[in-house]
Parts: C-alpha cells; sequence; structure tokens
C-alpha cells in the first residue's frame, strides 16, 4: 500500500508538470500580453515594447520558463503583473471563497442526491420515482448561470432572504458568510446532484437485484438495514468516482457562478488571469488547481479501499 | 518679452462654484456657453486687452456663462450636502493598474481621479481647464512659456506639502524614457521646465503646443511624490493630493477610499469612505442596487426600462466621448480604394444599428467630436444609401462584390449586434462579410499593434482639445502613434500639424473643421454612433458627476439621509 502511494504520488507530481508545461505554451501561443490590460486605449506600440521590456516580457520562452520553475522550487510563485502582489498571496485570498463554496456545493449534492436516489430506486417506476427524475433531468440541463440568477431575483430580491451577491469572509463570521454562499451552491450543485442521484438510483437498483441482498432478506433482515448497511454501501462506489471526475467540472463550474453572484474566487482569478495575460498569475492558478484535482482523485482511489475490502493496492 | 496675464482662469480659490450633474442636456448649454465665449474672445474682458495670444482653452470667470448650469429635474442640487456616509460603486471589472502615469483603463480611473489632482483640472460645463494645483496659468505673448502659480498649503496623503519640485520631478518621470508614461507625447515638444520658486513652475516649450492645458487637466499628469514612487509600496498603494486616500484594494472585491481630512478644498470631500466593488455582471449589479446593496453602477441600456419603475433607482444616460466605429484597413485592398470604402460607409445602416445594437441611445454622429464641444463640426456624411453605394462599387469595378473579414471584440456588448447588421447590409451590395470574434487583449496585439486585419470594430475616447483625438490616430508620420487603420492623406497631416500649432481659436476650429471633412470623408472610420453611458444610481446619491471624458468625481457627492 505504501509503494502504492508513494508510486501515486510521484505520478501526481509528474501530471502537474505536464499540466503547467501546457498551459505555460498555449497562453504564450495565443497573441497578446498583459501591456493591452494595463494601457487600455493609450497602448501604443512604442509604451507597449517599453513595458514590455520593463516586464521581462521579452526573453525567450525558455528563459522564462525555466526561470519560472526555478523561483517555483524555491517557494516563490511570483508576482502578478497587473495587480503587482505576490501570486501565493492573492491565490491564499480565494481560497476560503473557492474551497468553502466547493465543499457546500458538494454537502448540499450529496444530501440531495442519496435521499433522492434511494427513494427513486426502491419506489421504481412509480410516480415518486417519475417525479425525481424530472427534477434530475432538471437540474442537469439547466445553465448553472441561468439557475444562479433566477436564484437572485427569487431568494434576494423579491424574497429578500439571502444577499444578492457580494462576500464576507466565511472565516471571519462563519454564519453569514455561509449564507452568501448558500445560493452559489445550490445553484452549482444542482447540476452536481443530478447526476450523482441518476448515478446512485441504477447503482443501487443494480445491487438490489444480487443474491447477496436476496441472502440478507431471506435471513430476516430489516428492510433499512439491507439498504443502508449492504446495499448503499457498494452502491456507492460508482458514485464516488462519479464525484471524484465531477469534481473537475465544480472546479470550472465554480467559475461561472463566481460571475454571476461576484464573489471573490478561484476560478474568477484564473479566467480573468487569462483574459489579462497575467501569466505568472495564470501559472500559479493553474498549478494550484491541478493540484488539487490530482489530490482529490487519489482520495477517491484511496476512498475505495475503504468501502470495497476486496480492493487492495499494490 | 512680458508676461501677458490670460484672464484669470477661475477665482481666488479656484473653486468651480456650483455643483452640477453632467446630462445629455449639457450639451445644449455647452453650446450656450461656447457661443458666449466666442463674443468674450472677440470683446475685452481681459484686463490687458490683449487679443493676439489666445489659446483655445480660455476660460473667463465674467463672461455670463456660468449662469446657465444644468439642473437635475428633481431638484437635487438645491439642498443642503450632508457629510458622511459610506457610498458604493460598482466599478464593473478589476483594475489594471494603480500608478496614474500608466494606466490607461477608465475603471483604473474612476479610483485614481479622486486619489491624485493636477495642475488644472476640466470645468463640467464648459469643457475649459479651470485651476486645480495650479492657481494661476499664466502664458507668455510667443504661447510658448506657460507659468503656473502653485496653491500654497497642499499636502500629500503622507503629510508633506506639494512644491513646484513635485511638479517637475512628476513631469520629469513622463518624459523619463525607462517609465512606459502614456502621457510622453504632451511633453514632446517641451525644452526645459523651471521652478523659479516653490510655489512656481514654469514650461517652456520649442514650438507651441495648443492642446497643452487640456492635456494637463488629464490623470496621465498627475502630481505625484517621488519619494513614494520610488518605493517598492508605490505599485499597490498611490499617494496624491486627491479629495480621498487610498486604503486598499482587493482584486475582485472591492477597492477602499477614505476621506482626506487634510483636502485643500475646505469641506470637501462629504463622504467619509467609497468602495468600488468588482461586479461584472450588470443583471446581477442591477439587483444589487435594487437590493440598496450598491449605490452606483452602470448598466446596459437594455436594463433601463426595467429600472423605470423602480421606486429608489433612477436610470441616466451621460453622454461620454466614446465613439463607436467601424475601421477599415486602408493598406490592404480594396480597402485602399476611396471609392471603396465611401461605398461601404453608405451601405451601412447606422439606424438600425442605434436602435438593435445600443437600444436607441447615443447619437449618430460623422465626426467622432461630440455636440457641446466647440470643436464639432457638423459634417455631410454618409447617411444609409445603397443605391449610391453600388455605383460607386461599379465604378471602382466591383460590382460582383467581393470577401472580407471582420474581426470583432467578444466582450463588447453591442459589436455582435452591429457586426451581424453590417453583415447583412454589405450583402446588398455583394460584399460577404465573415465575422471574428476576438478578445480585447488579442484586439490590441493583433488589430492595434500589427495592423493584422481588413475591417473591425471599437469604440474610442475622443478627448476635449480635437488635437488629442484625432492626431494620433490620423497622422502618417511621426506623431500618429496609433494609426492602424493606415490613415496617410497630406491633407489631413498639413492639417492635423497646423491645428496643434496654432494658438488663434478661429483659426484652430477653421482648420478642425477641415480635417473632420476629410476624416468623414477619406479615412478608413465610420463613427456608428457617439455613445451614451447608461448608470443607475439610487435615488439618495446626490450631486454626482460624470465628465463627458469619464472622470468621476466624488469630491462633491454626497448620500442624503
Amino acid at each position: 500500500m505504501l509503494r502504492y502511494l508513494v508510486r501515486r504520488l510521484l505520478f501526481s507530481l509528474l501530471v502537474v508538470a505536464g499540466v503547467v508545461t501546457l498551459v505555460f505554451s498555449l497562453i504564450h501561443l495565443i497573441p497578446g500580453d498583459p501591456t493591452a490590460a494595463i494601457l487600455g486605449t493609450e497602448a501604443t506600440p512604442e509604451a507597449r515594447a517599453a513595458l514590455r521590456k520593463d516586464l521581462g516580457l521579452d526573453q525567450p520562452l525558455l528563459t522564462q520558463y525555466g526561470r519560472w520553475w526555478w523561483n517555483l522550487l524555491h517557494g516563490d510563485l511570483g508576482r502578478s503583473i497587473l495587480v503587482k502582489q505576490p501570486v501565493s498571496e492573492l491565490i491564499l485570498q480565494r481560497l476560503p471563497t473557492t474551497v468553502p463554496l466547493a465543499l457546500l456545493t458538494i454537502t448540499i449534492a450529496i444530501a440531495i442526491a442519496i435521499p433522492a436516489g434511494i427513494i427513486s430506486a426502491i419506489r421504481r417506476n412509480t410516480w415518486v420515482d417519475a417525479a425525481v427524475s424530472l427534477a434530475a433531468f432538471s437540474g442537469m440541463s439547466i445553465p448553472d448561470f441561468w439557475l444562479g440568477v433566477l436564484l437572485i431575483l427569487g431568494f434576494a430580491l423579491y424574497i429578500p432572504i439571502f444577499p444578492p451577491g457580494d462576500y464576507v469572509s466565511i472565516v471571519s463570521n462563519p454564519l453569514e458568510g455561509l449564507r452568501h454562499l448558500l445560493l452559489p451552491a445550490i445553484a452549482l450543485g444542482a447540476t452536481f446532484s443530478a447526476a450523482l442521484t441518476r448515478m446512485i438510483r441504477s447503482s443501487l437498483l443494480e445491487v438490489l437485484s444480487r443474491d447477496y441482498v436476496r441472502t440478507a432478506r431471506a435471513k430476516g433482515q430489516r428492510e433499512s438495514r439491507v439498504l443502508l448497511r449492504h446495499a448503499l454501501r457498494n452502491a456507492l462506489i460508482p458514485a464516488v468516482t462519479i464525484m471524484g471526475v465531477q469534481f473537475g467540472t465544480l472546479l470550472g463550474g465554480t467559475l461561472i457562478i463566481e460571475q454571476v453572484f461576484a464573489l471573490p474566487g478561484l476560478g474568477r482569478l484564473t479566467v480573468q488571469a487569462v483574459l489579462d495575460r497575467d501569466f505568472p498569475l495564470v501559472q500559479g492558478c493553474v498549478i494550484v488547481i491541478a493540484t488539487i484535482f490530482v489530490f482529490v482523485n487519489l482520495l477517491t482511489d484511496l476512498l475505495y479501499v475503504y468501502l470495497d475490502p476486496r480492493i487492495k493496492y499494490t | 518679452m512680458s508676461l501677458t496675464r490670460l484672464t484669470s482662469i477661475g477665482d481666488a480659490q479656484g473653486r468651480i462654484s456650483r455643483r452640477a450633474f453632467v446630462r445629455g442636456g449639457a450639451a445644449a448649454f455647452g453650446l450656450v456657453s461656447t457661443a458666449s465665449l466666442l463674443a468674450a474672445c472677440g470683446g475685452s474682458e481681459q484686463s490687458s486687452g490683449d487679443s493676439g495670444a489666445e489659446t483655445a482653452t480660455t476660460s473667463t470667470q465674467e463672461t455670463p456663462t456660468n449662469e446657465t448650469s444644468p439642473t437635475t429635474g428633481t431638484g437635487q442640487s438645491t439642498s443642503e450636502p450632508s457629510q458622511g456616509g459610506t457610498l458604493i460603486f460598482n466599478g464593473g471589472s478589476n483594475l489594471s493598474g494603480l500608478d496614474p502615469h500608466t494606466t490607461g483603463a477608465v475603471v483604473s480611473w474612476y479610483v485614481l481621479d479622486n486619489i491624485f489632482d493636477r495642475l488644472v483640472r476640466l470645468d463640467p460645463e464648459t469643457q475649459e481647464p479651470v485651476p486645480s494645483l495650479a492657481e494661476r496659468v499664466d502664458v507668455s505673448d510667443d504661447n510658448l512659456t506657460y507659468t503656473f502659480t502653485l496653491r500654497k498649503g497642499v499636502t500629500f496623503h503622507n503629510g508633506r506639502e506639494m512644491t513646484a519640485a513635485d511638479v517637475k520631478q512628476s513631469f520629469e518621470r513622463i518624459m523619463n524614457p525607462d517609465v512606459p508614461a502614456v502621457a510622453k507625447g504632451y511633453f514632446a515638444g517641451l525644452e526645459s521646465i523651471e521652478t523659479p520658486d516653490d510655489y512656481t513652475v514654469q514650461l517652456v516649450y520649442k514650438e507651441i503646443y495648443a492642446p497643452l492645458l487640456i492635456a494637463l487637466t488629464r490623470l496621465e499628469t498627475a502630481i505625484v511624490p517621488m519619494e513614494e514612487v520610488e518605493k517598492a509600496e508605490w505599485e499597490t498603494h498611490p499617494i496624491g493630493t486627491g479629495p480621498f486616500k487610498f486604503e486598499s484594494y482587493i482584486k475582485d472585491q472591492a477597492c477602499v477610499l477614505v476621506r482626506n481630512e487634510n483636502y485643500w478644498e475646505p469641506g470637501l470631500p462629504y463622504l467619509d469612505r467609497v468602495e468600488q466593488r468588482v461586479i461584472p455582471q450588470t443583471e446581477t449589479a442591477v439587483v444589487n442596487i435594487r437590493t440598496g446593496d450598491i449605490h452606483v453602477t452602470p448598466i446596459q441600456a437594455s436594463d433601463m426600462d426595467t429600472l423605470q419603475s423602480e421606486a429608489n433607482v433612477r436610470a441616466e444616460s451621460f453622454t461620454s466621448t466614446y465613439w463607436a466605429h467601424v475601421s477599415m484597413n486602408c493598406a490592404r485592398t480594396p480597402f485602399d480604394d476611396l471609392r471603396v470604402r465611401q461605398a461601404i460607409k453608405l451601405g451601412i445602416n447606422r439606424e438600425d444599428i442605434k436602435e438593435l445594437a445600443f437600444f436607441g441611445t447615443g447619437m449618430i454622429s460623422n465626426t467622432m467630436i461630440p455636440e457641446g464641444n466647440p470643436f464639432r463640426a457638423e459634417v455631410d456624411g454618409w447617411d444609409y444609401d445603397p443605391e449610391r453605394a453600388r455605383a460607386l462599387l461599379r465604378e471602382a469595378g466591383l460590382e460582383g462584390g467581393f470577401a472580407t473579414k471582420m474581426r470583432i471584440v467578444s466582450s463588447s456588448p453591442w459589436q455582435l449586434a452591429a457586426a451581424q447588421i453590417i453583415q447583412e447590409n454589405l450583402a446588398e451590395l455583394n460584399i460577404t462579410v465573415e465575422l471574428e470574434q476576438i478578445e480585447s487583449t488579442t484586439w490590441f496585439t493583433e488589430v492595434f499593434t500589427n495592423h493584422d486585419y481588413d475591417m473591425s470594430m471599437n469604440s474610442h475616447v475622443s478627448k476635449v482639445d480635437p488635437d488629442l483625438s484625432m492626431i494620433d490616430i490620423l497622422h502618417s508620420g511621426e506623431f500618429g502613434t496609433k494609426n492602424y487603420t493606415n490613415t496617410s492623406d497630406p491633407e489631413l497631416d498639413d492639417l492635423l500639424v497646423r491645428g496643434r500649432t496654432s494658438t488663434d481659436i478661429e483659426e484652430r476650429k477653421e482648420i478642425y473643421a477641415q480635417a473632420q471633412k476629410v476624416f468623414v470623408e477619406r479615412s478608413g472610420y465610420l463613427v456608428l454612433n457617439l455613445q451614451s453611458l447608461p448608470f443607475a444610481l439610487r435615488n439618495n446619491v446626490q450631486d454626482f458627476l460624470l465628465l463627458q471624458t469619464s472622470e468621476l468625481r466624488w469630491k462633491e457627492t454626497w448620500l442624503q439621509g
């Protein structure tokens, strides 16, 4: 197991390095550099050239690439070209928004999906099942940014119980911060929970038809015990896979939701950095997001060991 | 050579004596002011009686123009302003930088215009430069020496008094080739800067530069404290002399300004704090203003109707100096043929574009200079006429049409709609237009710097002085630093150079009228719309001042109740 872990970690490092290299190449291949965003309408070709030189952007790409890795190994992610603050500081500022948002989204999604999935499985082909399926498909079809705007209109304007965006740090004021994240988490969680519900339903149906479930019933176990102790745990395995993979989509989704709700999150920081061609910031964000994603996938794989004792890693 | 005293710019305290809103109606008042101004120039309000050396930017306190201040329909300017309060404003996007000398984006200007002062500032009603940090401006007979008498007792936010040395050092920084300052062009003809004493600065030019005083009203010529500029914190913490001090900026959250207790204008500012937030989606911003979470926000023209019925919010459209246009690369076939350019201009239906892309806001114009500006010339131009367009194309031998590409900016709210209308219009002339949407940054690199395009669209900002609006985009030589349409017209070049070196206001008007005529007839630009900027404001926001030049002044704004 330990060998497996070490191997996985090394592999993860390689993956992250690969992602960073790919993004570095891509962002330098597309036309444009940060001078356009900084100088705006006053960007004469001379001013841009002077600024580019000032920022060290006229150096050969390989030099810039090498220098960035060298700094990284010394723990320095560089400074944002537009904002002039250290990249690590900017990213750390965003984590208290994006991480709670992602966690809240997953929690809401699971809280909806597990009961919904179970109910629609055990009440298969009844109106309950149909209702849940309808809700699930709607959730998957509605674009999350549209849902976000609808939620703002509904629950921030017409029934003013939630704030229409804006940000309160969950670290400094947990209850208020949570209130600010609830609508965005619901908007984002809708799609996620829908997919999860369907997955749990079909996986549970499959498990419930297995022999060992029949055996448990035959032995006289209560249905609820059969369900929760025997069936669900096995049914969750494919669901966990989905969650791990969907996490990537979740990271992407936070970006759009952050725009709609005006939340100062990591996704928004990344996209704005790309649009501004703020190279150090882009690379910093990408390495953080790639690391999170790789880490989550590793966790997912390790979770299997807990869920299914038959699975052993060597 | 004696220094001729210009009729004084401003009163002893240098204050603009009334608070005013900028509205569409300001255009009418601008024209009235101009008419009175012309009368004044011809007359003899000046104490010295000298009529020879006038810059276009003379303002006289004695003329009757100042009584025609545009009032709002709600009579807000008549109540007493109350002190205090925090105003929350949606800037829409993140700041592009905090250095007044090097930043070119309007969203940064909103913040920096309140942190930094310049030697002179623009009077919102008359569009003339009036005293700011300089109490007085004297111009020599030959118009080459400008003497600024500085106000005493002005302090930077770090406590130190501003002196002539600061002005000199600020301008030297702008001229420094290692600093990417946007105002460099204004000082190109400068011979020397003298500081005979702590409160006097003299700018001596080699040749006449008529737009100087207007240029010195602009943010990019702000007076900065060099000892702060040299520190590393300068890039994240600007320090100036303005009515508000910089407190903090957190990207995607807010930039916070606090009241400058020691501002040189007594009693101002009224607000304690201004928070400029970043809410990029206008839908969210509109909800925020309805709930009262923010006080002021830019909105889209399509939102104006939604807000009309809102009780506590008013939606207003401010004239701006943005001019939306189509551009053609005159260095590429077939746009190098004048007839083709003119045919395309005739073939575009600007009425439709105004209705559909601009939701009926703004103004169709042939020249880029807005109403209210004394230099604006009404030039006949390109009313939609597909028949004439076809005739011109026939003459040019392109009756069968041709195919071309138009590159537009994807983040712009109006470009796609306008481009699609143009596509349809030009299809009737057998011209196939392929649309390509690109990012703003890409536009700057490929279209603006590399001139790699056939047709394009964008919106430029004109400045109060016509030289500043025209020469950099139209001159074919050294002054055309932003001439990405590759315009090369000897008559235009000559007019533009003469315009910037003449100081006779009548002569300049004639020159620029002719220049605008050439611009309309022969350049690669077709002005689509002089844009209005719609804003939503909570009703308790009083004396909101957004100048036509997009300078946002919080100094005299206050919150009622």
